[in-house]
């Protein structure tokens, strides 16, 4: 039986791992060899953006606001 | 309210090819409300409610047919319409269910729900019904859907009134407020939409350009074909890049 | 080690649960949400993997992820920029889709399971697709090819694997090619243009391929060329989905091929459009088919294996992959029951297993049946609450009694056993009949199914008796195992075999190997024994816009619903006799 967690419980851990993500997708455009490192500006504020909005999104009532911004 | 709505009934209705993929529309909703119904028949034990649910998803199955055929008709020769317009959420038709988890609602409440969604269908199906003489086919066939939505409500709530005796009127203004809230989403959704859109569409034409200059003169030192994948490629990583 | 592999977020999401380097479950989300094609996050779908194994999420060693999402944010990224300004409109959908939920995945699953995020882990799209394939394939050596739409940036990939016992399982590709240039997106292309749901309608476009001539090959290879290393290029002129969401093609494309279909309008073959719908559906497919022979030909010279492992929605193509068989040189091609991203579940575990933790490999029971069984007693409950005659036989007279049905025209829903994984019913949730009436094709279309009338059914025979009634080359039971490949039904039976015979001839047979199914091959020997002819009319045991049955009572209520005769659940067998459908005045009472 998977245990149901409530939503801000679960964006708290989405937003926690995200930070991961975008680590990794950062260090990936740098490793990658396609000579595209001139993207990781972009890609962090982009990433920013979700970021915070995932945790906002774990309040309810802002939740269709926020899902559907992003 | 509905008297207020009444012109703009009348302009959304007037034009056969807004006509004809309203209806099309319709018809999908409805052939989705039958669906929900089936998945309902499949869940309940109450073998009384199966057989009412399952007659019910036929009439939503016919209706579905009905709608479309009509709507086929109104279009014959029209090319298919992309997306969706601002008309749409100002003339809905039948609603389904509400996107509602039919699996994980209790019996009560999902007839409540159905109760009041052909509640409204039959509401707004008059008002069509009512701006429509200058199309006698499509205004019988709401009529003639409306009476079945009519026969709905009235099933739906007496089983409503079996099923939960003492505690039926609960459930209804329970599902009113459920109705609201779903309201409310659809419309947060929506201006949620264009704001996000706006924001985006914003930040594509102010940030991006000097980065799509960049991936302009990147693309152009990309070879066509295979790309040949270097033989110590990591694939054992397990990572997201 | 306890292995779950997910696929979501694009179609068809599905979960499979690997134990000890053997699958113990898989199903796809569709079958308990009932919508089709679901793409959802496959909680149910992994509920019922873990159930059926006895685990809770913590006991799990890894979660793994189909594919790479950080990796395709980069495409989209990229591509977004590089289609400015036209991409303008599909920019702000794309990052929406991506920043809202795709690219945070390790979350999603840790959030959702309460697995930690270093245990879930990820398999490049294309890399899934081909373990799917490999690693359940009974070969020990394997050319591999794949390929689809898009994953992360590859649309397809050739390589190589190899199974070892002693932790040497390896899966080596060795090259790719890149988004946009794509054989499943040129195939899309064509499918919206030809008026059907891209992701859904591709088989449509194979079945009307065979009503028409290929008489716009050249006009094809105008929108996609070939290249001096043997891969291919899409003309992107003539092409959109690139810089737009909402459509494939470019008004060059039009003015190529002229106006497209208006999906709701039926295909006349007499008229004029209806004949160049179809002749353009012949050409794309003969294009289609022409390259992947060519590439399959030039993997062959490469890497001398005789077994080529297919994968990617492509390998869907049940035509392509016989031509495949007779053309590439390689003596058998296997392609999985579930090639497409469904599939991907599955192969995500496996590769998880044998590469990224070095299992040594174990052959994988070679069948489809890894979802849920039936509960035969509901279908007796069921149809008693609603005075519908129903019986529980003996094995024997079960099948004798439906044999006999069978033969005197009727339709039977047919449930045994597990549910299979992937999209085709193969034995345990299909409706069944008579194999020889026209007639009986045309009312399953008609009162069943709902479709179009250029689809075709497929037939379903056992192995003993498959070279009698169809043209199978070298190898093709292994593609027909699972329903994979398309052969000519022998000339002289076509006429016996009309409701499974294609307008072209060809039907695409199900080869059974009874201990895959054996109430199923009974059947057929009982069904051969009154009609000379032991083959059935097999379909997917669902309605239109449905998802494939799962549960008894899911069975039950498409019977109810259409123009099923018979129901038959494990032992216990349902009829139609008089009834009409109730109205919902008789219903309450």
């Amino acid at each position: 039986m998977i245990r149901k967690r409530s939503r801000i419980e679960r964006q708290l851990i989405i937003f926690g791992s995200a930070f991961g993500t975008t680590a990794e997708l950062v260090r990936g455009t740098w490793r990658s060899g396609s000579g595209r490192k001139w993207m990781i500006p972009l890609i962090i504020f982009l990433c920013l953006n979700g970021l915070l909005l995932t945790l906002a999104a774990g309040v309810e009532v802002l939740a269709p606001f926020v899902y559907s911004i992003f | 309210m509905a008297s207020l709505l009444r012109p703009l009934y009348w302009t959304i209705w007037a034009s056969p090819r807004r006509r004809a993929q309203k209806l099309l529309q319709f018809a999908e909703v409805e052939a989705e409300g039958g669906r929900d119904l089936v998945r309902a028949s499949e869940l309940t034990v109450d073998p009384v409610l199966r057989r009412l649910f399952l007659a019910h998803a036929r009439d939503e199955e016919r209706h579905a047919r009905m709608f479309r055929s009509r709507g086929l008709a109104l279009g014959v020769g029209m090319p298919p319409r992309a997306g969706n317009t601002m008309f749409d959420w100002i003339s809905p038709g039948e609603r389904g269910l509400d996107d509602l988890r039919i699996k994980d609602e209790h019996l009560g409440s999902l007839l409540a729900f159905i109760h009041l969604s052909e509640s409204a269908a039959a509401r707004d199906f008059a008002e069509y019904s009512s701006v429509l003489g200058h199309d006698p086919l499509t205004r019988s066939l709401f009529d003639h859907i409306g009476r079945d939505e009519e026969h709905h409500m009235r099933y739906s709530l007496a089983q409503l009134r079996r099923v939960a005796s003492g505690g039926s009127r609960a459930l209804l203004w329970k599902a009113r407020l459920r109705r609201l809230w779903k309201a409310y989403l659809r419309l947060a959704s929506a201006i949620a939409g264009i704001m996000s859109t706006v924001l985006l569409t914003i930040q594509y034409f102010v940030l991006l350009p000097p980065f799509a200059l960049l991936a302009k003169f990147a693309m152009r030192r990309e070879q066509p074909g295979w790309t040949v994948l270097p033989p110590a490629l990591d694939s054992k990583s397990g990572r997201e890049f | 080690m306890k292995i779950l592999g997910i696929s979501a977020h694009y179609h068809d999401a599905a979960a499979a649960l690997v134990i000890d380097g053997l699958p113990v479950a898989a199903v796809q989300e569709e079958r308990f949400s009932r919508a089709k094609n679901d793409a959802a996050f496959p909680m149910a779908a992994i509920e019922w993997c873990l159930d059926q194994a006895g685990l809770e999420p913590e006991q799990l060693d890894a979660v793994v992820f189909y594919e790479q999402p950080a990796l395709k944010f980069d495409r989209i990224l990229t591509s977004s920029l590089r289609s400015f300004p036209h991409s303008w409109r599909s920019f702000p959908k794309a990052m929406k889709n991506m920043l809202g939920e795709k690219l945070w995945i390790r979350g999603i699953i840790a959030s959702q399971l309460g697995v930690p995020g270093r245990k879930v882990l990820f398999s490049g799209h294309h890399m899934s697709h081909a373990a799917a394939s490999f690693l359940t394939a009974p070969c020990g050596e394997a050319a591999i090819l794949t390929a689809d739409g898009v994953g992360e940036w590859a649309t397809m990939t050739i390589g190589a694997g190899q199974k070892g016992k002693d932790h040497a399982t390896s899966i080596k590709l060795i090259r790719e090619l890149r988004f946009p240039h794509s054989l499943g997106l040129f195939y899309s292309a064509f499918t919206a243009f030809l008026g059907f749901a891209v992701n859904e309608g591709e088989y449509k476009v194979m079945g009307l391929a065979a009503y028409g001539v290929p008489n716009r090959v050249d006009d094809v290879y105008q929108v996609i060329q070939r290249t001096a290393d043997g891969a291919l290029e899409l003309d992107l002129r003539y092409f959109d989905f690139h810089s737009r969401a909402e459509t494939s093609f470019s008004k060059r494309f039009t003015d190529l091929f002229g106006p497209p279909r208006n999906p709701n309008e039926p295909i006349d073959l007499a008229s004029q459009d209806g004949r160049r719908f179809v002749d353009i559906a012949a050409s794309a497919q003969r294009v289609l088919e022409d390259i992947l022979v060519d590439i399959a030909q030039a993997l062959h010279r490469e890497t001398g294996f005789p077994d080529l492992c297919l994968g990617g929605g492509v390998a869907l193509n049940g035509v392509a992959n016989a031509r495949l068989l007779a053309e590439s040189g390689f003596e058998r091609v296997s392609v999985p029951p579930a090639p497409g991203d469904a599939g991907c579940a599955l192969g995500a575990a496996l590769f998880a297993d044998r590469i990224h933790f070095g299992q040594p490999h174990r052959d994988v029971p070679d069948h489809p049946f890894w979802g849920p069984g039936i509960e035969p007693a509901d279908l007796l409950r069921l149809a008693r609450e609603d005075d519908i005659p129903v019986e529980e036989v003996d094995e024997d007279a079960l099948l004798s009694d439906i044999a006999d049905a069978l033969w005197q025209g009727a339709i039977v829903g047919w449930m045994d056993g597990a549910l299979e994984f992937g999209p085709r019913a193969l034995g345990h949730r299909s409706l069944l009949a008579a194999p020889h009436d026209a007639a009986l094709r045309d009312r399953l279309n008609r009162d069943i199914k709902y479709r179009e009338e250029f689809r075709p059914f497929a037939p379903v025979v056992t192995l003993e008796h498959a070279h009698r009634f169809f043209e199978l080359a070298p190898g093709a039971e292994r593609l027909g195992r699972f329903m994979s490949g398309v052969f000519p039904v022998r000339r002289e039976w076509r006429e016996r075999l009309a409701a499974v015979t294609h307008v072209d001839g060809t039907a695409r047979v199900q080869v059974l190997d009874p201990p895959m199914a054996p109430r199923l091959a009974r059947l057929l020997d009982l069904y051969g024994q009154r009609s000379g002819i032991p083959v059935l009319l097999n379909t997917s045991f669902n309605l239109a816009g449905e998802p494939i049955v799962n549960t008894v009572a899911e069975g039950y209520s498409t019977f109810r619903r259409s123009g099923i005769d018979l129901m038959v659940a494990g032992s216990i067998c349902v009829r139609k006799g008089g009834q009409r459908h109730e109205a919902l005045s008789e219903a309450a009472e």
